[in-house]
């Protein structure tokens, strides 16, 4: 259409003509589109990754085999754990980058929309690949998420397609990351300076760098599995002159840092929940930049700690053990300061807050157990056991879903304009805090028994535990399908959200943008006092 | 958005600039960083044989700096649409490229093109046009169309 402007006005709304349906999603360079799209993949994701924890907590539910035979039992754990980690957390997380972080700097959208839109849609090949594998012969890759060789460089073609799916999301999210750092660097609003931007988008900033600098790690450890099994080399294979143990090191150098992907983003989140619920800003912000910018950079140095019992010199597990607990530091700056910011505080509890503090107890113990697994000597009676598992679920379920609900909780009014259903909302809180200590706080003495990880087996002694694990896991699961129906009710017929629902939140989008979030919003940047 | 109209001055001046919080050193600084890491770990994956790291790090890089590069180019874009007496005059300096347009003011259309997907703004004179508002959102292109519409229908 070609017209001459004859002068009469327009109303907002006449800019914001978007295309809709399908073609809208396959095409859409809006950043919020492609936030709700990478929230609800995250979501198809942890249901498809739910399901496989399912199995492998029916099949624990009491000794014996029972349901699954023991390979599909080692597929449905390494295929929990990667679908998990690179389908379900750290999309949802991007999502939450894509939606926030322009509306959080007064920037219309990301530096680059086309490439945004290409990051995501990498995605879904990627993850079809992952469930795919499990119906080819041999089946899907089953040495666990680690894929450590020689076990992968002996599987069959299922593990080749998890490779490729493993560079495809390595693409996906090294394109996501520059995308997310030439946005906060070169898109702030005039006058937001670096140190006065909102936590959650240092936090994503330095995610971003962390993901640049590892990615490429994965890249290349997974690709030498993959001229092991293919090609002739021999970099794992020792009968070639090889060394398993290179493989270990290389991918717990992507893999230790990654565990910090994971959750400095979740940090960022639940630094913006809580100033707003105890109406008072975060204490210590200067000191909150420093010490996530301290994790980040720690954990390039603490990748061994995963190795104690390779056979690592002494020297080496000493190092690695100081380095490790020196974590300790900075997150229980962080912890201070989020308990501070709450001290005498007008505090209330809403949906999101109670996330909030369901991950800062649970991320305490997490990071507690994790320091008691830093410890060389204690390590060596633990490694491979439950209480691997349980730590590591306290981080990253704990940790990264609890904050990644209560971010969603949060901002779900900004972004659809409507709310949530408060009751349910606790009810899923709850729910949610019972039965996930329920399944994972008593994998703690599972573990301090001796109980091995990684067997769909075992002695009768830890019979009563792994029952109340796998109801507890079982509980869980179902109590996640009321969460969807709370996000689904709260779209379809959720009360109109006022402009500002929570009081205590103060950055861009709730202060300047309606509610909800125009499709197209700071076309012109604020100024920013 | 650089708005220079003055009631005792005919003329209108109206440019257009990116958003830009990173300047030129430190748009190199931000890169550097980066490279600077992932080149360490790309140096020290030889060191310890797991050399096919060094490729995707190689590639990394390169994606890197087409975006930084990017950034420093579109940095220096602008439009700028100015009136003086009768004369029109637009000039658009993107990417590198400067593009200028002058025309008889009365003889000058805005041409508003507006399909599901985008808006644009051009400006037409004796068949030749030129689009501008590039670099405005699509808010303040609109309100910019409106505006020059109504100078250019100024009678004399």
């Amino acid at each position: 259409m070609s017209t001459a402007v004859h002068g009469h006005t327009h109303g907002h709304d006449d800019h914001a003509h978007h295309p809709t349906g399908l073609r809208r999603f396959l095409t859409t360079t809006n950043h919020k589109d492609i936030g709700t799209m990478y929230l609800w993949f995250a979501f198809a994701m942890f249901l498809t990754g739910g399901v496989m924890a399912l199995i492998i907590r029916a099949e624990l539910f009491q000794p014996g085999l029972q349901i699954t035979h023991p390979d599909f039992f080692n597929q449905m754990i390494s295929l929990h754990g990667l679908i998990m980690v690179f389908g379900a957390i750290m999309p949802a997380f991007v999502g939450f980058a894509n939606w926030q972080i322009p509306m959080m700097i007064g920037a219309p959208d990301m530096a680059f929309p086309r490439l945004n839109n290409w990051s995501f849609w990498l995605l879904p090949p990627a993850a079809s690949l992952l469930v795919v594998s499990l119906f080819v012969p041999g089946g899907a890759v089953a040495a666990g998420w680690t894929l450590y060789p020689p076990l992968t460089v002996q599987m069959g073609m299922g593990m080749d397609l998890a490779i490729f799916a493993l560079h495809i999301l390595g693409m996906s999210s090294i394109l996501g990351s520059i995308n997310i750092i030439t946005t906060i660097l070169n898109m702030r609003a005039p006058g937001m300076t670096l140190m006065k931007m909102p936590l959650f988008v240092w936090t994503w900033l330095i995610t971003a760098y962390l993901l640049v600098a590892v990615m490429p790690v994965l890249a290349g450890a997974v690709t030498m599995v993959l001229t092991d099994r293919h090609f002739g080399t021999h970099f794992f294979n020792p009968a070639g002159g090889g060394d398993p143990v290179l493989f270990q090191h290389v991918f717990w150098f992507f893999g230790h840092p990654e565990v910090y992907i994971i959750a400095i983003p979740a940090f960022g989140v639940i630094s913006q929940v809580i100033p707003a619920f105890s109406r008072k800003p975060l204490f210590g912000y200067t000191s909150m930049v420093y010490a996530t910018a301290s994790i980040a950079i720690l954990s390039f140095l603490v990748w061994a700690h995963h190795m104690y019992t390779t056979g690592i010199p002494l020297e080496a597990q000493l190092y690695f053990m100081y380095a490790t607990s020196l974590i300790a530091v900075p997150t229980g700056v962080k912890v201070f300061n989020w308990v501070a910011t709450m001290w005498k505080g007008s505090l209330s509890f809403e949906t999101p807050m109670l996330f909030a503090i369901g991950f800062l107890f649970l991320f305490t113990i997490g990071g507690f157990t994790g320091l008691v697994l830093a410890i060389t000597p204690v390590d060596i009676q633990l490694h491979d056991t439950y209480y691997v598992v349980a730590h590591f679920h306290y981080v990253m379920v704990a940790g990264a879903l609890f904050s990644a609900f209560a971010g969603i909780y949060f901002w779900l009014p900004k972004w659809i304009g409507r709310m949530y259903d408060e009751k349910l909302g606790k009810w899923h809180f709850w729910l949610s805090f019972i039965t996930f200590n329920l399944a994972f706080f008593v994998q703690h003495f599972l573990g301090l028994a001796g109980m091995p990880r990684r067997i769909p087996d075992y002695a009768l002694q830890f019979a009563d535990f792994n029952m109340v694990s796998s109801i507890g896991a079982f509980g869980f699961g179902l109590s996640q399908l009321l969460f969807l129906y709370i996000i689904v009710k709260a779209i379809r017929s959720g009360e109109k959200a006022p402009a500002r629902p929570w009081e205590g939140a103060d950055t861009l989008e709730w202060t300047h943008l309606p509610t909800p979030a125009p499709y197209h919003s700071f076309e012109t940047p604020p100024l920013v006092k | 958005m650089d708005d220079g109209f003055a009631a005792d001055h005919p003329d209108f001046s109206l440019t257009a600039k990116r958003n830009c919080s990173l300047q030129g050193a430190e748009r190199w600084r931000a890169f550097w960083i980066l490279a600077v890491v992932s080149g360490l770990i790309g140096s020290a994956s030889v060191g310890i044989g797991a050399w096919p790291i060094v490729p995707f790090t190689g590639l990394e890089l390169a994606a890197l700096y087409v975006a930084f590069r990017r950034l420093a180019r579109d940095a220096g874009d602008y439009e700028r649409v100015t009136i003086r007496g009768d004369r029109l005059i637009v000039e658009s300096h993107t990417r590198g490229r400067v593009c200028r347009f002058e025309s008889n003011r009365y003889w000058t259309q805005v041409v508003v093109r507006k399909d599901v997907w985008s808006c644009q703004i051009a400006l037409r004179s004796h068949g030749r046009e030129i689009e501008f508002g590039t670099l405005l959102s699509e808010g303040a292109r609109l309100a910019a169309a409106r505006r020059l519409q109504d100078l250019l229908r100024v009678k004399r």
